[in-house]
């Protein structure tokens, strides 16, 4: 790969994470959401965000797969996108859904898992989206890379969060299970990727060859 | 302090107006005039209603006209057909709310036959077109509350449950009535995911049942149901979340043992028999105390027993509704 094609890799990973933005965006005002449109915003919103994050993940792996350590450019906005689209999904909820009534969200929400869930995720998401700058990864050293790893947790915990707003129950396998299934197949099979036996390049932006695949 | 943010919140066109609340006793005196049909069922049973068919005018399907009622009784505007046939939870054929219709468009609903059975002395299977003759459609505006925090106001045209009950004669020993959907993975997509317990199945007790709210609904705004919304013949429990009101109904079994239900069946915790509409008990999962009617973008409270509490709370008197919620 060059920096050619690299450069059209960057532009369709953009427009893949600007065009449902703008799909939501006309959708909303032009009235194509359907008969609940903030709810369809909700769930798309998180939806967008949870493949982003799992597509963030997939960044590290597919360079090692294919040998392209330039495709990593493209995990920093990968997750800069996550974390807009996490954000844009609190809004809703807080902005449209409630309209800013804090004291009914909290009464309804406080004892209920999956918010936290959620929002626990968020933190760390803009905890990572705030020291993505290379301002911070210099001044943090070691660990930097360290906090960054936290991505794993956030991907777990916003897969948490994922099952316990559809209706159905893990325990016996039945509900609406079949969407955040597929996010957690790919997502633990990412974090497995992850184990020691399976990491050949620690490092993959930097080292390019490799004949032990 | 809650509650007055809410009732500030309240647009104007929701406060129930003097003129409504009249006619909301109007609608109660109706529903009991509704118990005139009785005459037609003391009738029916003397002249022994296990061949009603022959009573029946052939090919005479009673339109069911839609009067044009626009608000409930609370005062609150009917959701738009639109909205009603575009937006449904009808798992049998998809998650996916707005995907129903199309899905759902060449399901047959005609012949269809309604088994009623069990602890009954006349037991008879029903053709729809039958039930609609025996009995013929009323309108009722209700509010239907989802569990998952929306609601509908719906002019649903139906017939009092009460009315086919008193038809075929439960024995004393029934105290439940089983609903059993349709099962057919070929006409429903849906049915073929293994993550749910099909067919669709839902329970109501027997004095559930013939409250007068109880109502099988064959058709909304004057026209058949449509596929989407449970055609031919469906349950409709106003005072319970919408996954009570059983969609396509092929068999109606009268029991003396509380029967199973779809959504208990998957989360006991979560979905109990009763799943009276109560802001009061959560969902485990989610927060029931407001609601967002379709098509308004506003948060309103939601009201015990969905706003039908004087005519069903003596169903449950004695009872704790957090333990059987």
């Amino acid at each position: 790969m060059r920096v050619r094609h690299i450069f059209w890799f960057m532009v369709i990973m953009h427009a893949g994470c600007l065009i449902p933005l703008a799909w939501l965006g006309a959708g909303y005002f032009f009235g194509r959401l359907g008969a609940d449109p903030i709810s369809a915003l909700e769930q798309f919103s998180g939806r967008i965000a949870i493949s982003l994050l799992t597509a963030t993940l997939l960044v590290h792996p597919l360079a090692s797969l294919l040998k392209q350590p330039l495709i990593m450019k493209a995990r920093r906005p990968l997750g800069l996108y996550t974390f807009a689209y996490v954000l844009l999904h609190v809004l809703i909820l807080v902005g449209l859904d409630y309209r800013l009534d804090i004291p009914l969200l909290v009464t309804s929400y406080v004892d209920k898992p999956f918010i936290w869930f959620g929002a626990a995720t968020s933190l760390i998401l803009a905890a990572l989206a705030i020291t993505s700058f290379a301002w911070w990864r210099q001044r943090m050293g070691v660990w930097w890379g360290r906090l960054h790893r936290l991505i794993y947790l956030a991907a777990l915990l916003d897969l948490a969060h994922f099952f316990l707003v559809v209706k159905g129950n893990l325990l016996s396998l039945s509900g609406n299970l079949a969407r955040p299934s597929i996010y957690a197949a790919l997502i633990l099979l990412l974090l497995l990727l992850r184990l020691p036996v399976f990491r050949h390049h620690p490092c993959p932006d930097i080292s390019t060859h490799t004949d032990d695949t | 302090m809650l509650n007055h943010k809410y009732d500030r919140d309240i647009p104007s066109a929701e406060i129930t107006r003097e003129s409504d609340y009249l006619s909301r006793r109007r609608f109660l005196k109706n529903l009991s005039i509704g118990a005139a049909g009785a005459a037609f069922l003391a009738a029916c049973r003397s002249s022994g209603v296990t061949q009603p068919a022959l009573d029946a005018t052939p090919g005479s399907t009673p339109a069911a006209a839609y009067t044009g009622g626009q608000r409930d009784e609370l005062g609150r505007a009917i959701t738009s057909e639109q909205s009603i046939t575009t937006f449904n939870n009808y798992y049998e054929f998809s998650t996916n709310k707005d995907g129903i219709g199309e899905l759902s468009r060449n399901l047959v609903t005609s012949p269809w036959q309604v088994e009623v059975g069990g602890l009954v002395h006349q037991p008879r299977t029903f053709d729809v077109d039958e039930l609609i003759r025996l009995f013929p459609p009323e309108e009722r505006i209700y509010r239907m509350r989802c569990v998952e925090g929306w609601s509908m106001i719906i002019p649903w045209q139906g017939f009092q449950l009460s009315k086919l009950i008193d038809a075929v004669e439960p024995m004393t020993s029934a105290r439940y009535i089983h609903f059993v959907a349709l099962h057919d993975p070929v006409q429903m997509p849906g049915q073929e995911s293994d993550y749910f317990p099909w067919p669709y199945e839902e329970g109501l007790r027997l004095d559930e049942a013939r409250n007068e709210l109880t109502l099988l609904s064959t058709g909304l705004y004057g026209r058949p149901l449509s596929p989407q919304n449970g055609a031919p013949i469906r349950l409709v429990v106003p005072w319970k979340y919408g996954y009570k009101s059983i969609k396509a109904i092929v068999k109606i079994e009268f029991r003396e043992e509380q029967p199973a239900t779809f959504w208990n069946t998957i989360a006991p915790d979560e979905y109990g028999f009763y799943s009276n509409v109560n802001p009061a008990v959560d969902h485990p999962r989610w927060s029931q105390n407001t609601e967002r009617i379709i098509g308004q973008p506003v948060r309103i409270a939601t009201l015990p027993f969905n706003g039908y509490g004087d005519q069903v709370r003596s169903l449950y008197e004695g009872m704790d509704l957090k333990e059987n919620h």
